[in-house]
């Protein structure tokens, strides 16, 4: 706030103070502005003194501009202006007194008729109303209060000459209707919104939980006695060990698979479980299981994260469907999982397939009855029985070994329809195998050979039998292909062990925020469509924009960037829920709000244009500049450039005129045009204005309003204004309190300036010279006009 | 000025015992909004005596013939649900009506003004909800299971809605309780379909109207409505439902679009799905309502030509028993399988082998000795 409004019309003394204890008092809010615009009424601005004491002394104000509406009063010698002793230009005060709230066409000097002024409704108080609000325009109020000090008594009646200098009314409607269709047709295109979940509910994993930690050890401890014993299988231990692969075949792989299977149905009930429990019994339950497991977010935190995102995603440009779609797509992606989803999963890792391939796991491979083992049988017995007719003895061994041999192979690999037949086989590779051995002996000569000789040929065959039947075992199960399976299910449990269950742990110990965030992103979505409907609503009810009107959108950065700043303003019944992490229907109230903000704005910028941001924009935040090409020139420039003494809208009724000076050296004047049209003007001023200021000396150049022009001040006559001392019972004070009051009560009274000839003679100050006259206060008499 | 009151006396017959005729003063509240598919004027009117508000639906006023007709299907609709539902109900010895469904409290069946009155419906049209906002979490589940208990009575009443959508799915907010209702559409399992209802809602058997009425006809339009309330998806825009961006739903409403009805579970299934661990409702048909459906399909056989059905060769779905927990026959099969102990007789072999080669090597040993 840079000036401080107050208005005082109608208000008697109490209401009055307590309006200036409302907006000035101890404990009002300090602001940066010093100032104070003052709307009052000449039949009560008399009995004014304590209402301006307190806001002079306030030490919140140090100037002021009172605006006096109504009539003149009668004074002494004839009529004119009665005023507050305090609002003298030496206080930083000044008076603008407007007779007449509409005004007339009337030009000082030369003085000339009063006549219709050119655009403005008789009795509509068009006048009044851009006083004041000028006024509100701090570069404007203090020029006035500068020259105030240069006035007679510091009054003037104020004349005004202006020209709108922002776009027009029709650029405006179609600026607003484009801005709001655009921000309410969906893109259709990507999203740039964040998929973080907001509330801390996404996050990393916790450590593994303890869920059916049991069954999964007792799956672990199977599974690692089963793979041991397949790794020992393919070795001798397999062939003479406690763990034959007819045992890993029916009893350890079964068992794993059992344990398997009970630990992913705990694993599912324990989801279940835990996803049936309320919610404080399941956050306890998860803390009892892990004490490392979260509490539930802030529910504000949750409401600021979301707020974060929407007010991101307006202030990028995002069409309202499209931030509403995308919390609905948020809502969806954090609410929370159910049991069924974990069991699903759960399923998927651990398929019934996968468990039934250690229930039924494949039987290891038997021998085939033709297969390299037959050639070894031969070579071993051919060997052994190589030293003639004595080797017949020792391949004979070879062959007895290498039959029981196979024997236990087929008992380790447990036995099956094909043994006798696989038995025979080899019998007769054997048989045929010492045989030839025993003639290649023969034919050798090898009657009666060494036993030394005989010793050797039976070490051979036996190392040879030896040899190739642990290789042939080996090859065997090398093909067994139940390892695969028991890896492929250790690698699951652990998948879930490791994984699926810590994501359901942590899902449901944060469920509760979750919730909130899901919910809370349900309702804002909910709540930014209620917005978009009632924009569109607002579009369409929109007068039509002429042909052409604002077709080049170069006021359309600045409206969109309003409505962004208008619906998130709008969202504020969802925040205030979401704060106190609730959800609820927020549709209706949001609806209306929006509708009532966007009333308001369409008011903002019929009567004060695009340059000023409205209410619901935080003056603070950079807002886009509206382009010079948007500024209407011409009238500007005539307003500017011509002499302030001439036609003006001067807010005084003609019956006042007579009251007012008209020589141009007492009248002061101050142009004013939005700060924006400066280099526009002094362009568009062309080739005529080469070499000269944009505009006249004395013009400010604001920040804000839309409006350029001369504001003047003509003087009172003198001895028509005259000055009131009143006490706090409205009576007429003592000389000695009025001459010396109280240091607290009006501290710069008591110390009278170099300008002030001390304390007042009577209550009445008659200014230059009127005579005293006891107070008049407006109770007391009225005043006809 | 005010608006006099028009009051009216009503016969009507009781919905669970037609042989109940009650006559009743009412007077009228008010005429409701009819949805604009409906053919029927809605009105509210109080009942004198108890003062219980109760729904008139009621022929509209000067019809066209082809309105007449129409109206006279949809009022027929609404009353043979209700008899079926209001006798099952009766039947069953349930509490009090299902608040999930929509209460036909009796009818007026006089050929010049038939009419149906049904207790107040509860809420508003899910369709009117979701322009406004999603559900919430606390309400999601309750109205799932809202949902499917309601198909689920419809299914044992043999009732077919036939119009299951937003429109006719209410919610109340307050309460946190769904209503199925407008059963204006409604038929009777097992009867030939005719061609109801357009896309999305209506499943392609139902819209194509080939075979027979099934209870889960409905259940595909209640997965659609069950997925915009859930996921805020208007089921219209999409040519293929984005389920795998819904892996939850998918799962729970897994082949709910199956493409015909014999391939989708029922509701009592869906809902031992959704709520496992929670007694589901057991409906039940009624055995009078099962009699006199055992009469019509001998008699639709007798007319079709088709042999009678054989009793369990051909189970209803809505006797079918809800499956059991998702475990493979082969889990719970024991180790039984393809290995087996060792036959005693493997070493008999080995034995006749080992003396066969024994001997023979001795014998040959001996022989060439000499």
């Amino acid at each position: 706030m840079n000036v401080h409004h107050l208005d005082l019309r109608g208000a008697g003394t109490e209401a009055a103070l307590a309006a200036v204890d409302r907006a000035v008092g101890p404990g009002s809010g300090l602001t940066d502005s010093r100032r104070a615009l003052v709307l009052d009424d000449t039949s009560l601005l008399p009995g004014r003194q304590r209402v301006y004491e307190r806001i002079l002394t306030s030490g919140r104000v140090d100037r002021v501009v009172c605006v006096a509406v109504g009539g003149p009063q009668r004074l002494a010698a004839g009529r004119g202006l009665l005023r507050p002793q305090l609002l003298n230009p030496t206080r930083g005060s000044t008076i603008l007194w407007v007779d007449d709230p509409t005004g007339i066409g009337w030009a000082a000097d030369p003085p000339g008729a009063a006549v219709p002024y050119p655009g403005v409704e008789p009795g509509s108080g068009a006048g009044l109303a851009l006083l004041v609000d000028l006024l509100g325009q701090p570069e404007v109020f203090d020029e006035v209060s500068r020259l105030g000090e240069e006035l007679p008594e510091g009054v003037a009646c104020p004349g005004l000459r202006w020209a709108a200098a922002s776009p027009g009314y029709d650029e405006l409607t179609a600026a607003l209707a484009r801005a709001a269709a655009a921000l309410t047709r969906p893109s259709g295109g990507p999203r740039p919104g964040s998929d973080a979940a907001p509330g801390g509910a996404a996050g990393a994993l916790p450590r593994e939980p303890a869920l059916a930690a049991g069954r999964r050890r007792a799956f672990q401890d199977a599974a690692a006695d089963a793979g041991s014993a397949l790794a020992a299988a393919g070795t001798w231990r397999g062939l003479f060990g406690p763990d034959t692969p007819a045992v890993i075949a029916t009893e350890l792989l079964p068992a794993a698979g059992t344990a398997l299977a009970a630990y992913r149905d705990a694993a599912a009930d324990e989801c279940a479980r835990l996803e049936a429990l309320p919610a404080a019994e399941r956050a306890a339950r998860l803390r009892a299981l892990d004490p490392g497991v979260r509490a539930d977010d802030d529910p504000r935190g949750t409401a600021a994260a979301l707020r974060e995102r929407v007010d991101r995603e307006l202030a990028a440009g995002m069409t309202l469907p499209d931030i509403g779609a995308g919390l609905n797509g948020l809502a969806n992606r954090v609410a929370p999982s159910t049991g069924a989803v974990y069991a699903s999963r759960l399923r998927g890792e651990i398929p019934p397939g996968m468990v039934d391939a250690l229930l039924r796991p494949e039987p290891p491979p038997r021998p085939a009855p033709v297969s390299a083992a037959l050639v070894l049988a031969f070579a071993s017995a051919a060997v052994a029985a190589l030293p003639g007719p004595p080797g017949l003895l020792s391949g004979g061994l070879v062959a007895v070994l290498w039959v029981l041999a196979m024997g236990l192979v087929l008992t380790r690999l447990g036995s099956g329809p094909s043994a006798a037949p696989l038995l025979l086989g080899h019998g007769g590779a054997v048989a045929l195998g010492v045989a030839a051995g025993a003639g290649l002996g023969a034919a050798a000569g090898w009657q009666a050979p060494e036993p030394l000789v005989i010793g050797f040929a039976l070490a051979a065959g036996l190392g040879l039998a030896a040899g190739g039947l642990l290789g042939y075992w080996r090859s065997l199960l090398r093909r067994w292909t139940a390892g695969a399976a028991l890896r492929t299910a250790e690698a699951a449990a652990e998948a879930v062990g490791g994984r699926l269950l810590p994501a359901a742990w942590s899902e449901w110990a944060s469920a509760g925020a979750r919730r909130r965030t899901a919910d809370g992103a349900r309702m804002l979505a909910g709540a930014v469509g209620a917005a978009g409907g009632a924009l569109s609503r607002f579009a369409e009810e929109l007068p039509a924009a002429r042909p052409g009107a604002g077709e080049a959108g170069r006021l359309d950065p600045v409206v969109r960037f309003d409505l962004a700043r208008l619906v998130g303003r709008a969202l504020r019944p969802a925040w205030d829920l979401l704060d106190g992490g609730a959800a609820g229907d927020v549709h209706a109230p949001i609806r209306e709000r929006t509708a009532g903000l966007l009333a308001e704005y369409e008011r903002h910028v019929r009567d004060r244009g695009l340059q000023e941001p409205p209410g619901f924009v935080d003056p603070d935040e950079p807002r886009p500049a509206l382009p010079e090409s948007a500024w209407r020139l011409d009238d500007t420039l005539a307003s500017l450039w011509e002499p302030p003494e001439g036609l003006m809208l001067q807010l005084c009724d003609p019956a006042s005129l007579n009251l007012l000076t008209t020589s141009r050296e007492g009248m002061r004047a101050v142009g004013f045009a939005p700060r924006a049209t400066r280099s526009a003007m002094r362009a568009a001023r062309g080739a005529a204005g080469r070499g000269r200021p944009a505009a006249p000396g004395e013009t400010v150049w604001t920040e804000s309003g839309r409006f350029a022009g001369r504001l003047r001040l003509v003087p009172l006559r003198a001895g028509t204004v005259e000055s009131v001392w009143e006490t706090a019972d409205d009576t007429a004070p003592p000389p000695e309190s009025a001459a010396e009051p109280g240091p607290a009560a009006v501290p710069a009274a008591a110390e009278p300036g170099p300008d002030r000839a001390g304390p007042p003679p009577s209550a009445v100050e008659p200014a230059r010279g009127a005579e005293a006259e006891p107070a008049i206060t407006p109770a007391e008499e009225d005043y006809p006009r | 000025m005010t608006q006099p009151i028009a009051e009216e006396e009503l016969r009507y017959l009781r919905a669970d015992d037609a042989s109940v005729e009650i006559t009743r003063k009412v007077r009228h509240v008010g005429e409701l909004v009819s949805p604009p598919a409906s053919s029927l004027r809605r009105r509210l009117v109080r009942e004198q005596g108890s003062e219980r508000l109760l729904m008139q639906l009621r022929m509209p006023e000067d019809p066209s013939p082809r309105e007449r007709m129409r109206a006279l299907e949809q009022l027929d609709g609404e009353i043979l649900a209700g008899v079926r539902l209001a006798r099952l109900v009766q039947r069953s010895g349930a509490d009090g009506h299902p608040a999930v469904l929509s209460r036909l409290v009796g009818y007026g069946d006089a050929p010049g003004n038939p009419f149906a009155l049904l207790d107040p419906y509860i809420g508003e049209p899910l369709a009117a909800l979701l322009d406004r906002r999603a559900l919430f979490e606390d309400e999601r589940m309750e109205f799932q299971r809202g949902l499917l208990e309601a198909l689920a009575w419809t299914a044992a009443a043999g009732v077919v809605h036939r119009a299951v959508s937003p429109a006719t799915v209410r919610w109340d907010a307050d309460l946190r309780r769904v209503q199925l209702c407008d059963f204006s559409r409604a038929t009777v399992a097992d009867t030939p379909r005719t061609p109801v209802g357009v896309k999305p809602w209506a499943s392609p058997d139902q819209r194509d109207g080939v075979g027979f009425a099934d209870p889960r006809d409905d259940v595909w339009s209640a997965g659609l409505v069950l997925f915009q309330a859930l996921h805020g998806h208007d089921p219209g825009a999409f040519t293929r439902l984005p389920l795998s961006e819904h892996p939850d739903f998918a799962e729970r409403y897994q082949a709910v679009f199956a493409g015909t009805a014999a391939q989708r579970p029922t509701a009592a299934t869906l809902l031992e799905r959704i709520a496992p661990r929670v007694a589901p409702v057991r409906v039940t048909v009624g055995e009078e309502l099962a009699k006199d459906r055992a009469a019509f399909r001998r008699l639709r056989g007798n007319k079709l030509g088709e042999p009678e059905p054989v009793a369990g060769a051909r189970p209803r779905a809505d006797t079918v028993p809800p499956p059991g927990p998702a475990r493979s026959q082969g889990e719970s099969g024991g180790t039984s399988g393809p290995l087996e102990p060792s036959p005693p007789g493997l070493w008999l072999p080995i034995g006749v082998v080992i003396v066969v080669l024994a001997a023979g090597a001795v014998v040959a040993y001996l022989l060439l000795a000499r």
